[in-house]
């Protein structure tokens, strides 16, 4: 559950981040705090104190004489015999608890790895991660030449992780992963093929990815079913049978209230017009477009989404539903979080976003408005019957490897063992109740079991050790949540240990994930996944301006839909041709 | 180093420096300049040691680079920001947004201060006062959140303008004129009672002998106020303007990055916004320093433009 709230913690992040950043009444606090920082760090303390010791080809000795063997360290009954170490960095989130006074550096999972596994987990440095501290502080390490440990996981901006790369510091970590990968991570891997692309750097994978549950962030459409009722009418399933339940829900009283205070849809575009909650998206995907990413066109090339002609339909639709009062006149000032609460207060009909939003924000709706019912719905079509919704990525993030790293096969026995028994347990498995009794698990006197919901009983307190796990969430096989979900739905029974926990899921997200799976043709895929062009660094923050200022006007028709043409003429002269070029030659060398 | 003439009326504290003798008291200077010097050395850290960071506005920088190895590019940045029509409007929007605030922000707590220096009873102007410097210290991602609510089309303040004077909603925060106006008014309402302090101060200071000769001479309140009051706050006036011009380049990152939206763009986004997005969120390290630079100079040369002009017309020296 608590991956479902990532999202929000980014978007608290960010806001925090940039608060702070700029307390200060210096003028030139804002942009020398970077360069500030990192100048301090990099020329005070390494490059006076270490001396600049970048040239540490110390330990490559022992490292080509293991290849004669497949492990590098002597290896028992899936257990280094002598303990290897694994040197890392770790943020501290605020969803990381602890319990009998341990820590990261000290606690059930890095006793776990080495009495199990044999492994040794050292942290180099851990920061509590507030503020983007983490990103920070790899940033500062990247700038101050400091010793990078073995490996660095990290979930977040894609760009780091391509600075990190351009170090040279790392490893071709997909010709480790062919060697020493097993056949559940592996498997897990190949469920998305497109999810080495952003780490592909002259045909080598310099990157492991880390997986996420498989469309997390996919869409289904929530509409209030007591409104439904109210109004006499059934649930949506093509565009004008949409208008019309828009129309009801707008000026039909459909709370009953006598009054004409309601919106039939609740969007948030402030950010982005396709985004992950209050989504707009699957309204430009009626027509055949997906604005903010690039899709690949009928001759196999990359397209931005944001310009493409069958935006301008959509467009015209949503421009008319805002002259009708069917969506909020501050749908463009809201983010996705902001524009979900007109649902859960009671003012919105139809809101459209992931399956989990059963859990959040929508279980406030049946606390503000008793008696409040609502029910996920598959998304409606298109004039021309098409269906469209935006993709999320399975791609969290990635893990690096130092190409200096002693045992570099001991990663991947680390992982190894975490797909094949943490991601979907056995009956008999070693993670079969959970990761550690007394951490997120307990058993009662009479062998019953105890989970978050009882976390009194566990002696102090419920804590979810798997958070501890140097890839933050142990290892997820991407389609296998979603599935399980889909098949409860269908009445399958629930066999496996991963199958009977996931039917204490609040039914509504059972049935919302099912139409997830069902509507899963109906994914537009970002298929851009590659480092910023040259383009973009220089031009891109003026082109997302363009952008936005001329689709948002033409919604809130202070611009008529034909200067969508202009927009594109416009868009495409000031770089926007030169970065479609870049993106098709990055698309190109990764497609070979 | 200190100027002869003490004819202003309010003397400001610390500005009348007895003559140091220079003989047989180093040693005491010598303790003095000891305490000073942990300050010295934190502001050599913290100020101008990282002012060397600086180069990366000439350098086209990469941070697995370093400063050493990154790429030389002499003034581009310099020339492509000033080449590009838009970036011109986002310093346009800048400097039109943050006068606005300046000089607002200068007559409305000095107002406010002359107003409450007339209240008579203590515990009400104590109250007051407390009460109008409170939203100092909210921070602007809760009240940007609130005036997102209140602002709204169907929030507080239309609703009141539709219930007086049956205006049709104004959308404040989707229309770039209102926009500006939205984040002026707010920002002297959050900060005008934290600014007023200064001038109660000034206010406080003022001798009341002046009063007690002008009441014998016939003065009523208003000539008071017009003859001593005013005169009195004149030169923390000036101080209190000329540190703001230093200002004339910020609008307010905080309150714009939580308010703005691609609607008032054109006219609301300003030099921190815009420097964020590049610098921060799309990592061009070299433009957004060049324009934090390009931000520092011309706040340096108004400054000291503004502390020239302070000595000539009233006299005033803070060294």
């Amino acid at each position: 559950m608590s991956g479902n709230y990532s999202y929000g913690h980014v978007a608290t992040c960010e806001i925090s981040l940039t608060s702070t950043s700029t307390m200060g009444e210096d003028t030139m606090a804002f942009t020398m705090k970077k360069t500030a920082a990192s100048l301090l760090a990099g020329v005070m303390l390494t490059g006076l104190l270490a001396g600049c010791g970048q040239s540490k080809d110390s330990g490559d000795s022992d490292n080509t004489a293991s290849s004669t063997e497949f492990y590098s360290a002597k290896f028992e009954n899936g257990k280094y015999v002598e303990p290897v170490s694994i040197t890392t960095v770790f943020p501290i989130g605020s969803n990381l608890k602890f319990k009998n006074g341990e820590n990261i550096e000290n606690n059930v999972h890095t006793r776990w790895a080495k009495d199990t596994l044999g492994i040794d987990i050292k942290y180099l440095w851990t920061v509590s991660d507030q503020n983007n501290a983490y990103q920070t502080k790899l940033r500062l390490m990247l700038t101050s030449k400091q010793e990078m440990p073995d490996i660095i996981s990290f979930r977040g901006d894609q760009t780091l992780i391509s600075d990190l790369i351009e170090t040279g510091q790392f490893t071709d970590a997909g010709e480790l992963f062919d060697k020493y990968a097993s056949d559940t991570y592996k498997e897990a891997m190949a469920q998305d093929p497109d999810v080495w692309n952003p780490y592909i750097r002259d045909g080598k994978r310099m990157a492991i990815p880390l997986l996420d549950n498989a469309y997390n962030n996919d869409a289904v459409m929530y509409i209030r079913e007591d409104w439904l009722k109210n109004v006499g009418m059934e649930a949506p399933k093509t565009i004008d049978e949409l208008e019309a339940v828009m129309e009801a829900f707008t000026n039909g009283d459909p709370d009953k209230n006598g009054q004409k205070d309601t919106l039939a849809l609740s969007i948030g575009f402030k950010n982005y017009l396709a985004t992950w909650m209050s989504d707009a998206g699957w309204i430009f995907g009626m027509f055949g477009a997906m604005p903010n990413q690039w899709n690949e066109n009928a001759n196999g090339e990359l397209v931005y989404g944001s310009i493409q002609p069958e935006m301008k339909p959509a467009l015209a639709k949503l421009q008319d539903w805002m002259k009708k009062g069917y969506i909020s006149q501050e749908a463009g000032l809201y983010d996705e979080v902001k524009a979900s609460e007109a649902f859960t207060a009671g003012k919105a009909g139809i809101i459209v976003g992931p399956y989990w939003m059963t859990g959040w924000p929508l279980q406030d709706l049946k606390a503000n408005v008793p008696g409040a019912e609502y029910k996920p719905y598959p998304l409606p079509a298109g004039p021309d019957g098409k269906i469209g919704r935006r993709g999320t990525s399975v791609n969290a993030g990635a893990v690096l490897i130092n190409k200096d790293m002693k045992n570099k096969d001991a990663f991947f026995v680390y992982q190894n063992y975490l797909f094949d028994n943490w991601a979907n347990p056995t009956d008999d498995g070693p993670f079969t109740k959970g990761f550690a009794e007394g951490y997120d698990y307990g058993v009662g006197p009479n062998g019953e079991l105890y989970g978050e919901q009882d976390s009194d009983k566990i002696e102090g307190g419920w804590v979810d050790a798997i958070r501890y796990t140097l890839t933050y969430d142990g290892a997820i096989i991407p389609q296998l949540r979603i599935n399980t979900l889909a098949k409860i739905a269908n009445g399958e029974e629930a066999v496996t240990p991963y199958e009977k926990a996931m039917l204490r899921t609040i039914p509504e997200q059972i049935q919302a994930a099912k139409i997830v799976v069902d509507q899963k043709d109906s994914v537009m895929m970002n298929k851009f996944t590659g480092s910023p062009t040259k383009t973009q660094l220089s031009k891109g923050d003026m082109l997302e301006k363009l952008e936005k200022e001329v689709l948002n006007k033409i919604i809130y028709n202070k611009a008529s839909v034909d200067e969508f043409d202009s927009f594109v003429e416009k868009y495409l002269s000031s770089g926007g041709e030169q970065f479609k070029k870049e993106v098709n030659e990055w698309y190109s060398s990764i497609k070979q | 180093m200190q100027t002869s003439q003490t004819s202003n009326v309010v003397a400001v504290p610390g500005k009348q420096k007895k003559p140091l003798k220079t003989r047989g008291n180093w040693k005491r200077m010598l303790a003095l300049d000891a305490m000073l010097l942990p300050a010295v050395i934190l502001t050599l850290i913290f100020a101008y040691i990282p002012m060397g960071g600086l180069v990366v506005a000439f350098q086209d920088f990469k941070p697995w680079l370093g400063f050493a190895k990154s790429e030389w590019v002499g003034l581009e940045h310099f020339q492509y920001l000033f080449s590009t029509p838009e970036y011109v409007q986002v310093i346009w929007n800048t400097l039109i947004i943050a006068a606005m605030k300046i000089i607002a922000g200068l007559i409305a707590p000095f107002t406010f201060a002359l107003l409450l220096n007339e209240v008579r009873s203590s515990g009400f102007k104590r109250s007051v006062q407390t009460m109008v410097y409170l939203p100092h210290f909210l921070s602007w991602v809760i009240l940007g959140g609130i005036l997102l609510d209140m602002l709204s089309s169907d929030g507080l303040v239309n609703q009141a303008l539709g219930a007086l004077f049956g205006i049709d909603p104004i959308f404040f925060l989707g229309d770039g004129n209102w926009f500006r106006f939205v984040v002026v008014v707010s920002d002297v309402w959050k900060e005008f009672g934290f600014g007023a302090i200064v001038f109660l101060a000034a206010l406080s200071g003022i001798n009341p002998s002046l009063y007690e000769a002008a009441e014998v001479d016939g003065a009523n309140r208003w000539q008071q106020t017009l003859s001593i009051t005013i005169p009195a706050m004149i030169p923390i006036t000036i101080v209190v303007g000329t540190l703001a011009l230093g200002n004339v380049l910020n609008a307010g990152f905080d309150q714009i990055f939580n308010l703005y939206n691609a609607l008032v763009m054109d006219k609301g986004d300003i030099i921190d916004t815009f420097v964020y997005r590049v610098g921060i969120v799309d990592g061009k390290f070299g433009f957004s320093t060049a324009v934090g630079l390009f931000k520092s100079i011309v706040g340096f040369v108004l400054i000291v433009a503004a502390y020239r002009l302070a000595y000539k017309l009233a006299n005033y020296r803070i060294f």
